[in-house]
């Protein structure tokens, strides 16, 4: 099982749709609170079984930051009616495959089952969100893999500290400012009744949502999902959202990082408005103008002509209640940061300063398109985006219309979002060089 | 009747209860699926070029891929110019340059990736022919522009530099070359010298020896109609002109005895990178393969795999440990890997071992084989998800010749195999006794607890042997300082002038001897001395004696007068105390830096005697009493370290003395226990007389 934070998981990933594809579903939900998601499609003999919590690390109180992403591992610890280390075992040895992950908004689960096993994945949710196995046996093995978690992806890796310091710095003010990871001393220090409370806080099937694609009958399916969730109470804590109003930071903040690495690379992230909002549409589209293909501005320029850089990635890191608009560049072998530095300056200039072309728009608008049908080409694709736009926008079917909201954006939005985001006084610079040996 | 009502209110609501889900129950499966392996179409051009065709309607969608079946190729001392090669294909063609190139795949919204063997294209399905175009003009009409050449070995260059910070990266590559060897295709790695010194010819003459219509196929996936792709593939194909083959052969790579273990230091690593396994003569289609899958599946390929149970779950010494096995034409191999914290770096090598052993001598359990039965079919099951498995699938039986029919009778083989299966591919497969390991991490924290597994050797991030890596030494330590702290932690010079006779009884222990030795050192100031080794019931079977004058050796073959440069280093070695005026006896002292042993650090100090040999000391960091020594020894067979190590340290009169020794060289191994030590309690003069 290879659960992944969703650390670089934004690089290169856009969020798009198409007019063409029409993914048909059907929602509901049930008397708990419980929102369901169907998808039929038979042609090939699985099903997706996917739930997603809304909770994620911007949940988090104070002094109990990381619990989001440990709960993504305490969840396979079991049930009453599930062993021990089990979960992931009955999955695999009935032919599926698992996993999760954990953003600053949301937790996600879900099994890929051959289809004659979907009762078993209902089965298996159900019991993680009735009653997960939540004591100091598991906590004390899950607190060790997390901390082998840490090293791995992010102590042990050249340049992976970023997220946590652009993060940090960026959203001082907010609960974005400590990353899923959070901090190893809070895990430490937190007595099993904060663990109990942080489930039954937020593992309730009202902050639920069950989202499944893949070969099923649905009224059969409706008939299981009854049989499995409907016993299962709705919470009875308040859920804990908090919702900042989003501002743009009020000057550069600048920092340096010494890390085990042998070419220095640059991170800079612009502070951005929410996901859903029309902004962040136009400043992911800028992204895919900056850095996607060999035809885009960043590498036509920085990697191929000027050579500045072996590589430069911007990417939309677009979160519900703000993100970053980030840019990463690492430097070619003799280049120093200030001249690649300037070059994605200049880039960026030059998006507030000119108006787009007509052709460079279409591109942009083609990319965007080819990114959205691959997308959905999988079953757990599908159930993994249906879940993402009934949470975040309150409509599933934005899969099959979220490309009208990509041409609304004019020309002249591109250029107006440029200059209101990516701007100096709105952006954390992070310099990263090597570590003196 | 208020009362039967409720009364039966009451039934009602305990029949609910009754019927309620009773969740312990674990939902059975329906009936298996039928997997639907799809079907493809094959076509072959005039010049040899094979066309796979899969139509997958569901979404407009088409991928073309466009595969050089070679041989593997050694590039030797320019290692990088098949992989710049392959970039190459991608900087511009005779009629696109490369801008413009980019600009025609970007505004599709399609991508477009050469390699050195494949060209991979893909995009919405009302593209096709313009893709088809661009696919071909890119393998058939590269221009090689030579300024993108040197842009691209520059920026190969940095990649080369920058994998050199990822531990995993080192570690595969030291692996590799460790495995295959250098001078094999799939051991050597691109350096930046090997880099700096290819040509654009060379990558040309690759390009024109090995991109031939008749090595090649292409396969087309997605929502097409495969007569259209015929047509196309006819008109943007049929001119490529064909060519010979390229053969090769190279050698197999040998395998070690017992665990071959490499060590990349890393100062900085937090964690060690574990790469082990050993080759494996396992081909493409072998029926030993879907064995291997299903041995693979219990020991290590997942989550479920006995590997990721004990060392992640168990143990959790790690967020993930897996095995993987290559079959391959030339030669395959088995690997296992986890990334462990320092600490418990040895703890993970002994628990990988011990699965390795296990799968090959104990039978898995019912429950295991019908797990790893139904991973492998739920894993094919999901890979059927994508068109392009089919087309896979129908590569696969075209290049290695696999029977039509390989992978519709793949589940059924799979589902006869049993225990007895699962050992066999085990021992024929996974060779514990026979592997490489590759660990990159700190060497100072990690890296001596290894050698209980097998020699330790040190690598280079590319794969050179180096020396074992040192730690630098504090501030205002010395040699000088460490030998004072040393005397002071010893007894102090005080004490020990005022031992003149040293009496010590040992026993020593030797494996494969059928009891232990006796042995006893005397040793009277300023210079006497005589080491006994006696078999109890047998006699003396060896001895050492310096009378002050002169010095004898006596073995099984009898007793030998030792002279010239040895006499005079017995000598030295008789004298008692000489640690306290090794300036005035002309030694040389040299502090080389700092390591670790047994998880101890230790100051590392190179001792030269006065005829100029030399041997290491470690002296503890924290106790500054010697722990460890080595000295290197010339034999015919070549230099062999010989190594002591010191501990138990008791005092008697004041004087600390190690009560336990081992003596260590090549396999032996000899264990001394002190029994008695007397200090000052009369040694007759003739102790130290020759016996007649």
């Amino acid at each position: 099982m290879k659960k992944k934070l969703l650390f670089l998981a934004c690089l290169g990933i856009t969020q798009l749709t198409n007019a063409q594809t029409n993914i048909e579903f059907e929602e509901y939900d049930l008397d708990n609170g419980l929102h369901v998601i169907l998808h039929e499609d038979h042609s090939t003999p699985i099903v997706a079984v996917s739930v997603l919590y809304h909770v994620g690390s911007k949940n988090e109180p104070q002094g109990r930051t990381g619990f989001a992403h440990f709960f993504e591992h305490l969840m396979f610890e079991g049930s009453p009616n599930i062993g021990r280390g089990e979960f992931t075992t009955i999955v695999q040895a009935n032919g599926g495959a698992i996993n999760a992950n954990t953003s600053f908004d949301r937790t996600f689960y879900y099994e890929i089952l051959p289809s004659n096993q979907f009762e078993l994945g209902l089965w298996l949710e159900s019991e993680r969100m009735l009653h997960a196995t939540v004591d100091n046996k598991g906590v004390e093995t899950q607190r060790e893999v997390v901390k082998e978690e840490k090293r791995l992806r992010i102590d042990n890796q050249p340049y992976m500290s970023f997220q946590q310091n652009m993060f940090e710095k960026a959203f001082a003010d907010h609960p974005y400012g400590h990353t899923p990871l959070g901090s190893m001393e809070d895990l430490n220090a937190a007595q099993i009744s904060d663990f109990a409370d942080f489930y039954e806080t937020f593992y309730v099937p009202d902050n639920a949502t069950l989202s499944i694609a893949g070969d099923i009958d649905p009224d059969e399916a409706k008939e299981l999902i009854k049989k499995y969730f409907s016993d299962i109470e709705k919470g009875s804590k308040d859920i804990p959202r908090p919702k900042p109003a989003f501002s743009v930071m009020n000057g550069e903040m600048v920092d340096t990082v010494y890390d085990n690495i042998q070419l220095p690379a640059i991170f800079l992230g612009y502070r951005i408005p929410g996901q859903s909002t029309k902004d962040s549409y136009a400043l992911e589209m800028l992204t895919t103008l900056l850095s996607d293909g060999q035809s885009s501005r960043m590498y036509k320029t920085l990697v191929d002509g000027e050579q500045l850089a072996i590589a430069v990635q911007t990417f939309p890191f677009a979160l519900e209640n703000g993100g970053l608009f980030v840019t990463l560049g690492v430097t070619n072998m003799g280049v120093s940061l200030g001249d690649l530095k300037n070059g994605i300056d200049r880039e960026v200039e030059r998006v507030r300063n000119e108006m787009i072309s007509e052709k460079e728009y279409e591109k942009v608008l083609n990319q965007l398109e080819n990114d959205f049908i691959s997308r959905n080409s999988t079953m757990a694709g599908i159930a993994e985006s249906l879940a993402n736009y009934h949470v975040y926008y309150g409509d599933a079917n934005l899969i099959n219309t979220e490309i009208k909201k990509y041409r609304e954006i004019t020309r002249e939005d591109l250029q107006r979002v440029a200059n209101t985001y990516l701007v100096n006084s709105n952006r954390v610079v992070l310099y990263y060089l090597p570590k003196k040996q | 009747m208020k009362k039967i009502i409720a009364f039966i209110f009451c039934l009602a609501f305990f029949n609910t209860a009754f019927a309620q889900l009773d969740r312990s129950v674990r939902p059975e499966a329906g009936p298996a699926p039928e997997l639907d392996f799809g079907e493809y179409k094959l076509y072959e051009l005039d010049n040899g070029l094979k066309v796979i065709v899969v139509e997958d309607h569901k979404l407009p969608r088409v991928s073309m891929s466009l595969v050089i079946d070679r041989k593997p190729v050694f590039e030797g001392d320019k290692a990088g110019f098949i992989e710049l090669a392959g970039e190459m294909l991608r900087q511009g063609t005779m009629s696109r340059p490369k801008a413009q190139l980019d600009e025609e795949v970007d505004f599709m919204g399609a991508s477009l990736n050469t390699s050195s063997s494949s060209v991979f294209a893909s995009g919405l399905s009302k593209y096709k022919e313009k893709l088809m175009e661009l696919v071909a003009d890119v393998a058939q009409h590269p221009a090689f522009p030579a300024e993108e050449f040197s842009k691209l070995k520059k920026q190969m260059i940095s990649g080369i530099e920058s994998s050199k910070d990822n531990p995993q990266a080192v570690a595969g590559n030291v692996f590799n070359a460790r495995l295959y060897g250098k001078d094999h295709p799939y051991g050597e790695n691109a350096t930046v010298e090997s880099v700096n010194a290819v040509d654009l010819d060379d990558c040309k003459t690759y390009y024109s020896n090995y991109w031939i219509p008749n090595a090649t196929y292409l396969a087309i996936v997605g929502d097409v109609k495969a007569k259209d792709v015929k047509k196309l593939a006819k008109k943007h194909f049929g001119d490529w002109k064909p060519g010979n083959k390229p053969e090769s052969t190279y050698p197999t790579p040998t395998k070690p005895d017992g665990l071959a273990i490499s060590f990349i230091n890393k100062e900085s690593a937090i964690q060690s990178v574990l790469v082990m396994g050993n080759t494996i003569n396992l081909k493409p289609g072998d029926p030993d393969e879907v064995k291997m899958a299903l041995t693979n599946e219990i020991l290590g390929a997942g989550a479920q795999g006995r590997l990721f149970l004990n060392i992640r779950e168990d143990k959790g010494y790690t967020y993930g440990a897996y095995s993987n096995y290559d079959s391959d034409r030339l030669i395959g191999e088995f690997t296992a890997n986890a990334s462990v914290r320092n600490e418990v770096t040895d703890s993970a090598v002994t628990e990988f071992m011990k699965e390795f052993n296990r799968i090959r001598t104990e039978p898995a359990t019912d429950e295991e084989i019908r797990g790893a039965k139904n991973a492998v079919i739920g894993s094919f099951g999901r890979a059927l998800e994508r068109p392009q498995t089919i087309a896979n699938f129908a590569l696969n039986i075209n290049r290695f010749n696999l029977p039509e029919d390989y992978y519709e009778t793949y589940l059924p083989r799979l589902e006869k195999l049993t225990k007895e299966d699962v050992m066999t591919a085990a021992q024929n497969y996974i060779q514990p006794n026979h592997m490489h390991l590759t660990i990159v991490g700190k060497a100072s924290e990690v890296a001596d607890k290894l050698e209980s597994f097998g020699k330790v050797q040190y690598f280079d991030e590319e794969g050179n042997v180096t020396d074992k890596p040192s730690m630098p030494v504090p501030d205002g330590v010395t040699a000088q300082t460490v030998i004072d702290k040393y005397i002071e932690a010893k007894g102090g010079a005080e004490n020990m002038k005022k031992v003149k006779e040293l009496e010590i009884h040992r026993k020593a222990v030797m494996p494969g001897a059928p009891a232990p030795f006796d042995q006893v050192d005397l040793q009277k100031s300023p210079s006497l001395y005589r080491s006994t080794m006696t078999v109890p019931g047998y006699g003396v079977v060896q001895e050492m004696l310096y009378d002050g004058e002169k010095a004898y050796m006596t073995n099984q073959m009898g007793t030998k007068e030792v002279e010239g440069p040895d006499l005079l280093s017995i000598k030295l070695d008789a004298l008692m105390n000489k640690e306290l005026k090794y300036d005035e006896l002309g030694y040389k002292l040299k502090l080389l830096g700092m390591s670790m042993v047994d998880g101890k650090k230790a100051y590392v100090m190179e001792i030269t005697d006065p005829m100029g040999d030399a041997f290491t000391r470690y002296y503890s960091a924290d106790t500054y009493l010697p722990i460890k020594e080595e000295k290197k020894t010339d034999t015919p067979q070549g230099p062999v370290i010989s190594t002591t190590t010191y501990s138990d340290y008791r005092e008697v009169k004041g004087v600390k003395y190690p009560y336990e020794i081992n003596l260590i060289m090549g396999p032996q191994k000899i264990t001394l226990t002190a029994e008695e030590v007397k200090v000052n309690e009369g040694i007759a003069k003739d102790a130290f007389q020759k016996k007649e």
